[in-house]
Formats: structure tokens, C-alpha cells, sequence
């Protein structure tokens, strides 16, 4: 019976979840009346709790069958714990930014609590002493990003401050390059006492502020010249950590930035032709790079030694199906970092290939609305910040999911809102305030 | 403010504007290209890799779902999974060593259609209502089956055929690439492959798990001749060719034999291809192009991985160079120089033949049924592309019907339907004496074709053993059409 249901529950929660999308979409695109729109959003809302204790259903009725053939009952316990936690926390963010703070984007709100929703069931299932943590990590950021929502205001185009970010910036992620500790090669961490932070996450948001700023009030050559020597010594410490992923992405915020000042797209090009050189000269001079070429180009002639992960995660996506295993039928453990780098693939198993696809028009949908307070206003300083950090949601998930799926060599990044991790949890949490900030600052119509 | 200016500025946000529609159009796009790739992932990749032997979810299956069976074309069941009382699963296999390299096993690792399809028989795709019965009476799945492109009655005829014999014989179907039988001895009970298995892996010398219609690598001997004749074709040389053989001939310290040294007489190339005649076909090797000779066995998939679906397929090789003695040269173009081929590739030429030049794919899954015999998947043949024109493939059949109406191959003379091929007596060790039977050719009556190779080792002349063989083989499939 409890097997049935899981079988059953791949095809509901999928459901619930394209209903959600769906009413989320609308929403953006219509021109309704706020009435209908509200209906919309009440009705997202909805799906997300009706997703939330379907999944968490599955996982404790499982747990309490293996537990009952054991003979043993915490884990049972445990998870029904974390189902009361999670639920509490989604409600509380929920009244927080969807009834406390006004002139909010309610769809936004709701397309970033389904991606927790997804990350909690999913951490809950993999290991509930972590999804336990990342409850609280999502706690902990509730409040700092209500901080964010409220200090928008104050944000300006400050010289000084901006000059600030960039070398706090860089002494971080110098720390981090000198006394990181190597985790799968690259140097990510650093530990302080019983935390350990990964600065490069926040690192980014401060990269974005600065370019914002410097490129706002200055754009030419001049300008344009420090701003590089700025957010080069960032990349070249990131490729020195051997963080390529993040490496990429800094380049990635720095150049769709670059254009958006200046509205040259020859820069986009010679970006490009830099990329591909210093792709190359990687490929040739680092053997850490190849080896990630190597495992993109054929993995399957490498399943046990340099493509293993890649593999794992194929097999995991591939095994799984369009319509997954069912939680808790798959062996998603099997795939390193199957927790934060490759929660995707962990996802895809064994909610399917669909329920990814959908994840992925979420983010879509995400990215849309991270860009859409900003557009066609006139506050120019406010429209690179928010471009920079919508650029930084998005190249952050297309290079982690691209890198699960194998459209692009995989380097190890975070899935916003979905990966275990304080750092990135917060982080992601941070720009998710700063655009519900700029919502309510610019009093876009709601959307 | 002025108009002007004020138009600027409208100018100015629209184009400020048009940056940004740029920008997210590029990101949507990239989040398009992450859909694109995921579902083509699903729909079109994920089988290799849900099938790669690496793969640690497949154990898993078992626990819900029984393995299907495995069956042949004509639905002779070659494998199916027996459920005890005590619930515990053996795998039979009720026609034993017949069908060992083809279907393989699944102990110990596992081998051949077991292996190639495994997860397939894994998966379970009976009507949902069925499903849901046995799922909420906590009952086993019953995994899908395997219906193979074998035809039972001729993997017999192949199976008996060989005899004693060590060897290998292997059939396709000429316009799809679908493999009609396949035998390679000496073989082994798949039923006791784990009893059996410490003798099985210390017996190095008769390696009876290599299957040697893929893995065999063979000396060609005459069937070589099929190469050097279409060179000849090609370099517009075969229509003026004469030689006159005398049974033997000396050329710096190496002497090139006919078989049992028989002077020919005078040869044109149709009669020397037809009498295989050693001395004419060592002189073509002579006149030819080396470089071009290598060209034509590269598109001949001769050093390259054969394009089947099959696994376990080795290279055949060739290769002649300018510098090369003329001993060598001779040698490899009457087959017995360095060149080893395997008798999947000799079938495959044999069917680019009867095909008008053009290799499909041999393949040996023909479908994919539910228990209920429901078609869940069916497999259909890939085209590689063409290895010679149709004219050549034309004069290749002549030449190849000559054969039987005139020269080594008139064992294989029928009233029922015409065949056409290449007979080969390949020499393996300084014992000339000691020969290897080959015979590669096809045969067609009303539109349908069978292209077959067969290898019987240390048989001696393949008029006494590969061409019998291969009469039975065509007999049978013709008589059952």
C-alpha cells in the first residue's frame, strides 16, 4: 500500500506542480484584474502545501514501513518533526513577505518558497539531520531578507561603498584561496569555529553592487577599464581556488552588465572571444579542466574514474524516467554531492524528468521576475543592480543544472533555494530580498 | 525641454530598453536550451546509460520485478526466469548451449542479449490495471520480453551443422542488418555457467566465452579475394586481366600455390576469382595501388569498430604499404598476409553485395513485448551507408555467382534459389596442411536474401565442410518462406 502511493504520488505532486507553474505564469502575463490574480496566487499557494505533505507523506510512510521491519522508530519520528518545521517555516515566510511587508511580488514569493519546498522534502529524504539544518538556514535568512526589503531604500550609487565591496570582495575571497580548506579539488570553504562559510556566494552579490555602481557613474573607457581590473583580480582568485564554476559566473554577471551600461554588444563579443581563449589555454594548462572536458565529451568511457559523477547522475536522471522512481525508490545517494552540486539529478530520479522540466520554467519564470521591477524605470543605478543579480541567479542554474545534464562540462555550483547549504541558502535569499525591495520601492503593479 | 531633445531621450530608453529584451531573451533562451537538453536526454540517450553495466540501480529492479524472457523470432522461448515455491528465481535457458554467445547469461557478470538487454527485461510494462492489482498484492512484476531477430530453425541448422567443428557462423538479412542465427563453438551450458565457471575461465586455450562470429579473429585465406577483385574493379584493371597459371610460381624466395598446386591454364579475372587462383589474384596484388588498396579496406571497415549494435565486436585488419615485399604483397592479396577479419564483417560485405553496396546495421533485438505479448519498443535496422556503387556491387555478384555455376562453390547450386559467394581455405599455421573452412556469400529467391559467413577451424577445403553448411542454412531459410 505504502508502495502504491508512492507510485501513485509521482504523478499528483507533478500535477500540483505544473498547476503552480501554470497559475504563476498566467499571473505574470495576464492583464486580469488584481482580483483574479490574487485568486491565482491563493491557489499557488495552495499546491505548494498540497506538494509539501504530499512528498512529506511518501517519505514518512516509508520510513515508518522500514522502520516497522526493523523494528526501530526515530527516523519516523524525525521526519514527522521536520514535516511540522517545514510547514511552520513556509508558513512564516509566507505571512512575512506575502501579508506583513506590502508592495511585495506575491508570484515571485511563491515561485522562490516552492523551490525550498523542493529542497526540504528532497534534504528530508536524502538525510533528515541535514534537511534539519537547512530548515533552519532557511529561518535564519527570513529575517535577513526582510532586512534587505527594508534598507532597498537606502540603497545608493555610493563611490566609496562600492570601492568597499570590491576589496572586501576580494580580501574574502583571498582568505578563502590562503586558508580554504580543498574540498573536491577546489577550494570553496573557509571554517570558523563550528561554521563553515563559502564566501564566494555572498561574495557575488557584493561583486554586483559594486559594478552597478562604478559602471553607473562612469561608463567610459576609463570607467569601464577599473571596473575590469576590479572583477578580474575577483576571477582570477576564483581560478586559482580552481572554483571554475563560480569563476564562470562572476564573468558571466560582469560582462551581460558591461553591456547593459554601456549598450555596446561589441563587448559582448570580445567577452566571448576572451571566454574561448581562456577555455582554451584551460584545456591545455590546467589538467583539472581537461579532465572535466574529458568526462563531458564521453562519459561513458569513463564510469568509474573521471566521469563517475556525471555518470552517477545520468544513470540517476536516465533510471528515473519521465516520471521518476517515486521518492524514497531511487538510489539518488549514489551520486556525490547528491545534496547541493547535484540535487537536480536527485530530483529528476525520483520525482522524473518532467517534474525537472518544470523546475526548470520555475527558474525561468524566476528570472523573468528578478528583471521585471527594474524594467523601463528610470533609476539606471537600480536596473544594473537588479540585471546583475538576476544574471547571477541564472547563470548559477544554468551552469548547474547544464552540468547535471551534461550540456556543458559540470563545475561545482549551488541550485538556488534547492542545494543544501547555508551560505547558498542565505545568499540566494539575500537577492530574493533585495528584488522584493526594489518591487516595493519602484511600486511596480504588482505581478 | 525641447521637442528635439525630448525625442532623444524617448530615443534613448527605447534603445535602453532594447538592451534588456536582448539580454532576457538570450537567458530565456539558455533556459530553453537546459529543457531541449534534458527531454533529448530522456528521450533518446538515457538507454545507453540506463543500461551501462555501471548503472548500481538495475539490482535494485529485481527485488519488484521477475526478468522477462528472451525469445526467438519465431517465438521459441531461449530464456525465461523460473519461480520457486520458495519464491527464490532460477534462470533457464531450455534450448542450453544453442544459443550461448547469442542470448548469454546472467551470472557472474553477464554476456550477450542478457547483458545488452538487461535492464529491457527489467522493466515491466503490463496494462496498468494489472500492475496496480499486483502492486497492491504485493506480487512481482512480470518483467517485459525480449523477442530476438533469431530464427529458430536456422540456429539449429547452424548449431548441427558445425559438428564437432570449433568456428563461427553468423547470417544477416541483407536489407534490414537483422541477424538470423549466430553460433560460435566451442560453447557452453549457459544452464551451469556457475558451476561450470572455475573450469570455464582456467580453460585458456578454447576461450569458449568469446563469441567468434564478433570476436574471432580470422586469417581470410581466399575470401580475402573479394577485396583485391574490387580494387581491380575500381583501378578499371579486371576487364584486360589474363594470366597464365601454372599451378605455382616463384617470385624473389617465396613461392605462391594454387591449391594443391593445379595449373589453371590461362585466367581472365572472372575465372581466376571464380577458380580462386592463388598465382592470378598474387599478381593483381602486384599491379595494384597500395595506397588506393588501403583506401578501399578502410571503406570496407576493415581497422575500424564494425557500426552494429552488437557489443563485443573486434576490428578486422588490413594493411599493404608501397614498401612491402613482394612476397607480402602477394600474401595479403590472396589473404594470407597479416590481414585477419572477423566472420561478422565477412557476412556484412556478403550483404553489401546482395544489398546494391549498401551495409545496414546488423542488429539482434527485434522488438520489445510486455507479458501480454503487447509491443512495447521495436527495434528497427540503421542504415550505415554505401561501401561500393551499385555498378561494382553488380560485377561483385557475377563474379561471386561464377563461383557457384563454375568454380569452388558448386556445392551450393540449387534449384529452389541462386547463390552467390566466396570460398576461402585459410592457412593458420606453417602447417599448410592445416586449414581453416571459410565461405562467405548470400543467396536470393523472389526478392528475399540471406548473406551468411561461416568459419569451421582446421576443417581442411570448404567444398567438404563450409559449403555444406551453408546449403542448409540457405535450404532452410528458403524452404520456410
Amino acid at each position: 500500500m505504502v508502495h502504491f502511493l508512492t507510485l501513485v504520488s509521482r504523478f499528483t505532486i507533478l500535477i500540483w506542480l505544473s498547476l503552480f507553474a501554470y497559475e504563476g505564469f498566467l499571473s505574470i502575463s495576464e492583464k486580469n484584474t488584481l482580483e483574479r490574480r490574487r485568486g491565482r496566487q491563493s491557489r499557488q499557494v495552495f499546491y505548494t502545501f498540497l506538494i509539501f505533505l504530499n512528498a512529506m507523506a511518501v517519505i514518512c510512510f516509508n520510513a515508518s514501513n522500514e522502520a516497522s521491519k526493523e523494528g526501530t522508530l526515530p527516523d519516523n519520528i524525525k521526519d514527522l518533526f521536520l514535516l511540522g518545521i517545514g510547514f511552520t517555516i513556509i508558513i512564516l515566510f509566507l505571512v512575512v513577505f506575502n501579508r506583513l511587508l506590502s508592495g511585495l511580488s506575491v508570484v515571485f514569493t511563491n515561485f522562490c518558497v516552492i523551490l525550498l519546498v523542493t529542497g526540504f522534502f528532497m534534504q528530508t529524504r536524502l538525510d533528515n539531520t541535514r534537511a534539519f539544518r537547512q530548515m533552519l538556514f532557511a529561518l535564519i535568512s527570513i529575517p535577513i531578507a526582510a532586512l534587505f526589503v527594508l534598507i532597498m531604500p537606502r540603497l545608493t550609487a555610493n563611490r566609496y561603498l562600492a570601492i568597499i565591496a570590491a576589496i572586501l570582495g576580494i580580501a574574502l575571497l583571498a582568505i578563502v584561496l590562503i586558508a580554504g580548506k580543498t574540498t573536491y579539488g577546489a577550494k570553496l570553504n573557509i571554517t570558523i569555529g563550528p561554521i563553515t562559510l563559502q564566501p564566494s556566494e555572498f561574495v557575488k552579490i557584493l561583486f554586483v553592487y559594486f559594478i552597478s555602481v562604478l559602471l553607473y557613474l562612469d561608463s567610459s573607457l576609463k570607467g569601464i577599464i577599473i571596473v575590469s581590473a576590479l572583477s578580474g583580480t575577483h576571477m582570477l582568485i576564483l581560478v586559482m581556488s580552481k572554483d571554475l564554476g563560480n569563476a564562470a559566473i562572476f564573468f558571466i554577471i560582469f560582462l551581460i552588465m558591461l553591456y547593459a551600461a554601456t549598450g555596446r554588444y561589441e563587448w559582448l563579443l570580445i567577452g566571448a572571444a576572451l571566454a574561448a581563449i581562456a577555455l582554451i589555454v584551460a584545456y591545455f594548462a590546467l589538467p583539472h579542466v581537461r579532465v572535466r572536458f574529458i568526462a563531458w565529451a564521453d562519459p561513458l568511457s569513463y564510469p568509474d574514474n573521471e566521469a563517475y559523477q556525471l555518470c552517477q547522475s545520468l544513470f540517476a536522471i536516465g533510471t528515473g524516467g519521465w516520471f521518476g522512481s517515486g521518492l524514497t525508490m531511487g538510489m539518488p545517494t549514489k551520486i556525490p554531492l547528491s545534496h547541493s552540486d547535484f540535487i537536480f539529478a536527485s530530483i529528476a530520479e525520483e520525482m522524473g524528468i518532467l517534474f525537472g522540466a518544470v523546475m526548470i520554467l520555475i527558474y525561468a519564470g524566476i528570472f523573468i521576475l528578478t528583471l521585471k521591477p527594474s524594467f523601463g524605470k528610470d533609476s539606471k543605478f537600480l536596473r544594473l543592480f537588479s540585471i546583475g543579480l538576476a544574471v547571477s541567479l541564472a547563470s548559477q542554474t544554468f551552469i548547474m543544472i547544464g552540468g547535471v545534464i551534461r550540456l556543458i562540462p559540470s563545475t561545482g555550483v549551488t541550485l538556488p533555494f534547492v542545494s543544501y547549504g547555508g551560505s547558498s541558502l542565505i545568499s540566494s535569499m539575500i537577492i530574493f530580498g533585495c528584488i522584493q525591495g526594489i518591487y516595493r520601492l519602484s511600486g511596480t503593479k504588482e505581478a | 525641454m525641447d521637442k528635439e531633445s525630448r525625442e532623444e531621450n524617448v530615443n534613448k530608453k527605447k534603445r535602453g530598453r532594447k538592451r534588456y529584451v536582448l539580454i532576457t531573451y538570450v537567458f530565456l533562451g539558455l533556459f530553453l536550451l537546459l529543457l531541449v537538453r534534458l527531454l533529448f536526454f530522456a528521450a533518446a540517450e538515457s538507454e545507453d546509460f540506463i543500461n551501462s553495466s555501471y548503472n548500481p540501480r538495475l539490482t535494485k529492479l529485481s527485488e519488484t520485478v521477475t526478468r522477462g524472457r528472451i525469445k526467438t523470432s519465431d517465438n521459441v522461448i531461449v530464456a525465461e526466469t523460473i519461480t520457486n515455491d520458495d519464491k527464490t528465481e532460477v534462470r533457464n535457458y531450455p534450448k542450453g548451449p544453442m544459443y550461448a554467445h547469442a542470448v548469454g547469461y546472467s551470472v557472474n557478470g553477464s554476456l550477450g542479449a542478457e547483458k545488452d538487454f538487461n535492464f529491457r527485461m527489467m522493466r515491466s510494462h503490463i496494462f496498468f490495471l494489472k500492475r496496480i492489482y499486483l502492486e497492491l498484492s504485493g506480487e512481482k512484476l512480470p518483467g517485459d520480453d525480449l523477442v530476438l531477430t533469431i530464427d529458430s530453425k536456422l540456429q539449429e541448422t547452424a548449431y548441427y551443422g558445425m559438428g564437432d567443428y570449433d568456428g563461427a557462423v553468423i547470417a544477416l538479412e541483407p536489407d534490414t542488418g537483422r541477424v538470423l542465427c549466430m553460433v560460435s563453438k566451442p560453447d557452453f551450458d549457459p544452464n551451469t555457467i556457475k558451476a561450470d565457471w572455475d573450469s570455464i575461465i582456467s580453460d585458456s586455450s578454447s576461450s569458449v566465452l568469446l563469441n567468434r562470429t564478433t570476436q574471432g579473429l580470422y586469417p581470410p585465406g581466399s575470401v580475402a579475394k573479394v577485396l583485391t577483385a574490387l580494387e581491380m574493379i575500381e583501378e578499371g584493371k579486371a576487364d584486360t586481366f589474363s594470366y597464365e597459371c601454372e599451378g605455382e610460381e616463384e617470385r624473389e624466395d617465396y613461392t605462391i600455390h594454387c591449391y594443391r598446386s593445379t595449373a589453371h591454364g590461362t585466367e581472365d579475372f572472372a575465372s581466376a576469382f571464380a577458380d580462386s587462383c592463388n598465382v592470378a589474384f598474387g599478381n593483381m596484388g602486384i599491379m595494384l595501388d597500395k595506397n588506393r588498396l588501403n583506401l578501399l579496406s578502410e571503406r570496407l571497415l576493415f581497422n575500424k569498430k564494425l557500426p552494429t549494435s552488437l557489443s563485443n565486436t573486434e576490428k578486422s585488419s588490413f594493411l599493404i604499404s608501397e614498401g612491402d615485399s613482394e612476397a607480402l604483397v602477394m600474401q595479403t592479396a590472396i589473404g594470407q598476409g597479416k590481414t585477419l577479419v572477423t566472420p561478422l564483417h565477412m557476412a556484412m560485405l556478403a550483404s553489401a553485395v546482395a544489398n546494391e553496396g549498401v551495409i545496414k546495421e546488423p542488429f539482434i533485438s527485434d522488438s520489445i513485448e510486455n507479458a501480454d505479448g503487447g509491443v512495447v519498443k521495436t527495434y528497427k535496422g540503421k542504415t550505415y551507408g554505401s561501401v561500393m556503387t551499385k555498378e561494382e556491387a553488380e560485377k561483385m555478384k557475377e563474379l561471386m555467382r561464377l563461383v557457384i555455376t563454375d568454380g569452388t562453390g558448386q556445392g551450393l547450386l540449387s534449384d529452389e534459389y541462386t547463390a552467390y559467394g566466396k570460398t576461402g581455405t585459410a592457412e593458420y599455421s606453417s602447417d599448410k596442411e592445416k586449414t581453416h573452412s571459410w565461405f562467405m556469400g548470400f543467396a536470393e529467391k523472389d526478392g528475399r536474401k540471406i548473406a551468411a559467413a561461416v568459419i569451421m577451424e582446421g576443417a581442411g577445403t570448404s567444398s567438404a565442410h563450409a559449403i555444406p553448411l551453408t546449403k542448409s542454412l540457405f535450404d532452410t531459410y528458403f524452404q520456410n518462406g
